[in-house]
């Protein structure tokens, strides 16, 4: 079969619409896919299906930011983590308290305010003293209790120069209303701030950081150290980030600006 | 006056009275209680067979449990979530034969299961 100029040219422009038509299609299925992907995007990124050294969490935070008489860290941290109100100064748990402090030796130094959690240092004093490895450090830097595991003896809570460990010293029963993720707690046990763990693990952020952001004045930003690009290694980096009493050679993971 | 073998005699009739006395009135039926029914609301396959998740469950909750606190393994099909979706009630489903046995396993002090 001889083909002729004309037919030629119709079965090559026909090629190449389809071609063209593909590739555009394909082009908007990739974009939809790509916008899909991009909602989908974990404000977090951990490495692997499990806690890897290849993260190192940690969190930067500006008190110049940090709003006088906000609270919605806090909030939002009991919200998230179920943790109940015992309604007596001495008995409450803290996960994250703003905490007010003034500049010794500055005169006159104004008072000012900033949200204080453990802060899961790479060398945690008290996961050392544990006599039951109930407290540990995960692969990724994270500080953990193993509620299974704690016997209460509260030697963490001394060995803790940052009072980030409450006691839990009153039943609490599960209700309605609980965030379900998050598991309430036994009589006598020893808890504290754990990044929110599991939101870390589904690619949130935690809870603090994201209230902060939405709700506060974004004073608060939660990153992974081991990444050159992500933004708390920039901050670490280029600003003025200092860790809360370095002399104690804990090496918290939680940098403050503006201290 | 009975003699030392006849008062022997008597004391283990009167020792195995029960083991008789059931024998007799559950018509010689292996068990003496009706065996625990579970109820399952979503009828299907396990994740592991009913002879083993029956004899092995603790074990592997721990070891997934363990998994999940260490190593930031959070995987749903063996952890109880995976059991919470298809047995959405603890009354009808750990209860059953926890009471049964008298073993009271504490996952529930802490841990959501129906609410």
């Amino acid at each position: 079969m001889a083909l002729d100029r004309r037919d030629f040219l119709t079965i090559g422009g026909l090629i190449a619409a389809g071609t063209a038509l593909g590739s555009v299609g394909s082009a908007f299925s990739h974009t939809a896919s790509g916008h899909e992907g991009h909602e989908a995007e974990p404000a977090v990124k951990r490495t692997g299906d499990r806690a890897s050294s290849k993260n190192k969490w940690g969190m930067v935070i500006d008190i110049e930011k940090c709003g006088e008489g906000c609270d919605a860290c806090v909030r939002a941290c009991r919200k998230e983590n179920n943790v109940p109100h015992f309604d007596d100064p001495k008995l409450d748990i803290h996960w994250i308290r703003k905490i007010t402090f003034k500049q010794k030796g500055v005169p006159g130094a104004e008072e000012r305010q900033m949200p204080a959690m453990c802060f899961h240092c790479e060398h945690p004093p008290c996961a050392h003293v544990c006599p039951v490895a109930a407290t540990f450090k995960r692969a990724d830097g994270i500080v953990l209790v193993d509620k299974h595991r704690c016997i209460g003896c509260r030697y963490c809570m001394i060995a803790c120069p940052y009072k980030a460990r409450s006691f839990v010293s009153m039943h609490v029963e599960p209700k309605p209303g609980d965030n379900r993720d998050v598991p309430v707690r036994m009589h006598g046990v020893v808890e504290k701030c754990n990044f929110c763990v599991h939101r870390i693990d589904s690619g949130e952020e935690p809870a603090c950081v994201e209230s902060c952001r939405k709700e506060g004045n974004g004073a608060m930003v939660f990153g992974d150290f081991n990444d050159r690009a992500s933004k708390v290694s920039e901050m670490v980096r280029t600003s003025r980030a200092r860790r809360i009493r370095p002399d104690l050679g804990c090496d918290p993971q939680v940098f403050y600006m503006g201290i | 006056m009975l003699t030392r073998a006849g008062s022997v005699v008597v004391f283990l009739a009167v020792l195995a009275f029960p083991f008789f006395y059931n024998l007799v009135s559950t018509g010689y039926s292996s068990s003496a209680t009706a065996q625990p029914q579970l109820k399952i609301a979503k009828p299907g396959k396990c994740v592991e067979d009913t002879a083993w998740m029956r004899k092995n469950h603790m074990k592997m909750l721990i070891h997934v449990r363990e998994k999940a606190v260490r190593e930031g393994v959070r995987s749903v099909d063996h952890s109880f979530h995976g059991c919470i979706n298809c047995h959405p009630k603890r009354e009808e489903f750990c209860n059953r034969c926890h009471d049964y046995v008298g073993v009271k396993p504490e996952c529930w002090n802490c841990h959501h299961y129906d609410l």
